[in-house]
C-alpha cells in the first residue's frame, strides 16, 4: 500500500498547488476569495483525516464509561440499554466507526439529561467535562480558535 | 441581475423615465444574497446609482431569506422617524425579469462604520455613536410597522418560537441518524434560565458596524434587513458579541456598553447585563446555526451548496464552543423534587 506521502501530506500538497499556481491566475476577487476558501477546507480535511477516527473512539469509550455510571447512580435503565446498543466494535472502517460514535453520543446525551434531572453534581461536572472534550476536540479537526469570548 | 436584465425591468417599470443602464457591478463578499451595484441615466439625464439584492442560485447557497418579508418589511421602515434606510425603489417579486427574486435600493455613496472603525477614530465616541444606532432600531414605535410586519402574540410565545429552533435542530439531527449532545445540553439549561421579560421591539437581526452607513453630514443609514423582525430587541446585542472584525466595540468594556444602551432604551439592569446579553447569544444566533447546520447535512446526503457549505463546518464548530461556554456559567436545572431525593 502506497502511505507516503499519507491523505493529509497530499490533501496540504494539492491546497499548496493551487495557492502557489491558480491563485495568481484569478483576477476577480469573488474567485480569490471562493478559492481561499476551498483551500482552509482543504486543509481542515487534512487535519481530520490524520485525528478522526482515533478522537471518535477516545470519545466513544469515555461516552460508555459516563453513560454506565449515570445509569448506575440514578437507577435510568433507558441510559443503560442505550451504551448497551452500541459495542465498541474492532472495525476501524470510517463509516463503522462513525455509526458507532454516533450511538455513543446519543447515550451520552441521555446520560447527560439523566444526571441534570437528577440534580447529580459529580456526575453533571464530569458529563460537562467531556461536553468540552467533545467541543476542543471538533476546533482542533476544524482549525478553529475560539478563545477569548 | 446584469445590465440587460435590469434594462428591461427599468423599462417596464419606470417606462416614463426612459432608463438606460450604464454600467452593473457585483459587490463580493456577501454570505448571503448576490449583490450589484448599478448606474443609470434617466430621460432627463441625471444619474442615479441602485444597489440589487437578488436571491443566489438554492443549489450553490446557505444562508436563506425571504425576499418577499424583506421587501414588506423596507417598505414599512422607509418613513420611520428614528433612522434612515436606501429607500426602496423596486422590486422583482418573481424573477421574471432579474432572473432572482430581487429587490432594487437607492445606493448610498459612502462607506461603513465598519470602516471608519478600521481609520483609528476616537473609539469611545464610536462606540456610543454605534449603540446610538442601535437603541435608535430598538426605540422605533412597533406600532408605526404593526399594519405590515408580522408581530408576535405576546414575548413568551416569540421567546418559545427562538428556544422551538433547537428543538428543531434537533429533531432533524435525530431523523438523520446522528445526535448532538452540546446542543441538547445548551437547551435543557438554556431553557431553566429564562431571561426576564422586555417590550418587543424591532429587531435589525445582523446589527454590526458593517450595516452601518456613514454619509458625512447625514444621519446613519441601517442597510441589509433580510432578517428584520419584531422580537426581542437583546437578539441585537447577543448576535453583535460573535461579530468577529475589530474593533469590537462591546468586548473591552461590557459595562460601560450597557450603561449607555441602557440609558437611551430605558432598559432595567436586570434586563440589560452582560449575563443577559450573553445568554442572548444562544437566541440572537440559533437561526443562522440552524441554516449552516441544514447546510452540513445537505452535504452529507451528496447535495452541493457551494463551498460555504463545506467552509462553514468550522463556523459550527465556533458556535457550539460559545454557546457551550455560556450555558457552563449557568445556573443548572433545578431536579424535580422526587429526583433529587
Amino acid at each position: 500500500m502506497n502511505i507516503r506521502p499519507s491523505t493529509p501530506q497530499v490533501l496540504r500538497d494539492v491546497a499548496e498547488e493551487l495557492n502557489r499556481e491558480v491563485m495568481p491566475l484569478l483576477a476577480d476577487s469573488t474567485d480569490q476569495v471562493r478559492l481561499h476558501m476551498i483551500m482552509a477546507v482543504m486543509r481542515q480535511c487534512a487535519v481530520r483525516a490524520g485525528t478522526e477516527i482515533a478522537l471518535m473512539r477516545q470519545e466513544t469509550a469515555a461516552y460508555a464509561d459516563y453513560g454506565s455510571a449515570v445509569a448506575t447512580a440514578t437507577g435510568r435503565s433507558d441510559v443503560q440499554a442505550l451504551v448497551d446498543h452500541f459495542a465498541h466494535g474492532d472495525d476501524l472502517a470510517l463509516d463503522a466507526v462513525l455509526a458507532e460514535y454516533t450511538r455513543a453520543s446519543e447515550a451520552f446525551a441521555t446520560a447527560l439529561e439523566a444526571a441534570l434531572a437528577a440534580g447529580d453534581a459529580d456526575l453533571i461536572t464530569r458529563g460537562e467535562e467531556l461536553l468540552q472534550v467533545r467541543v476542543a476536540n471538533e476546533q482542533l479537526m476544524a482549525g478553529v480558535a475560539t478563545a477569548g469570548r | 441581475m446584469d445590465a440587460a436584465r435590469l434594462q428591461e425591468f427599468l423599462s417596464v417599470v419606470e417606462p416614463e423615465r426612459a432608463p438606460t443602464v450604464l454600467s452593473t457591478e457585483p459587490i463580493p463578499g456577501g454570505y448571503s444574497r448576490d449583490t450589484v451595484i448599478a448606474e443609470v441615466r434617466w430621460a432627463d439625464g441625471a444619474t442615479e446609482r441602485l444597489v440589487l439584492r437578488g436571491d443566489p442560485p438554492i443549489e450553490g447557497s446557505v444562508f436563506r431569506s425571504d425576499r418577499d418579508r424583506e421587501w414588506t418589511l423596507l417598505n414599512a421602515l422607509a418613513d420611520v422617524p428614528t433612522f434612515r434606510i436606501p429607500r426602496p425603489r423596486y422590486y422583482d417579486a418573481t424573477g421574471e425579469y432579474l432572473g432572482t427574486k430581487c429587490i432594487v435600493s437607492e445606493a448610498i455613496p459612502t462607506s461603513s462604520m465598519q470602516a471608519f472603525l478600521e481609520s483609528g477614530p476616537d473609539l469611545d465616541q464610536a462606540r456610543r455613536d454605534f449603540i446610538g444606532i442601535v437603541a435608535s432600531i430598538h426605540t422605533t414605535p412597533v406600532d408605526l410597522i404593526a399594519g405590515t410586519v408580522e408581530q408576535p402574540a405576546d414575548w413568551d410565545e416569540h421567546i418559545d418560537r427562538i428556544m422551538g429552533i433547537y428543538d428543531r435542530i434537533l429533531q432533524k439531527a435525530q431523523a438523520n441518524g446522528d445526535s448532538d449532545p452540546v446542543l441538547r445540553y445548551v437547551r435543557t439549561v438554556m431553557r431553566a434560565n429564562r431571561p426576564p421579560e422586555v417590550p418587543l421591539g424591532l429587531v435589525h437581526g445582523d446589527a454590526q458596524p458593517g450595516n452601518f452607513l456613514l454619509p458625512p453630514g447625514e444621519p446613519p443609514v441601517i442597510i441589509d434587513w433580510e432578517f428584520g423582525h419584531v422580537g426581542d430587541p437583546r437578539q441585537d446585542l447577543g448576535y453583535y458579541l460573535q461579530i468577529p472584525m475589530p474593533p469590537h466595540l462591546y468586548h473591552p468594556d461590557p459595562e460601560g456598553f450597557l450603561a449607555i444602551y441602557r440609558e437611551l432604551t430605558g432598559c432595567t439592569e436586570e434586563q440589560v447585563n452582560p449575563q443577559v446579553v450573553r445568554y442572548f447569544m444562544l437566541l440572537g444566533m440559533v437561526h443562522l446555526l440552524e441554516q449552516m447546520i441544514d447546510a452540513a447535512e445537505a452535504v452529507a446526503r451528496g447535495e452541493h451548496r457551494g463551498i460555504l457549505g463545506t467552509y462553514l463546518l468550522g463556523s459550527i464548530t465556533h458556535f457550539r464552543s460559545l454557546f457551550l461556554g455560556i450555558c457552563l456559567e449557568l445556573p443548572r436545572p433545578t431536579p424535580a423534587p422526587e429526583a433529587a431525593s
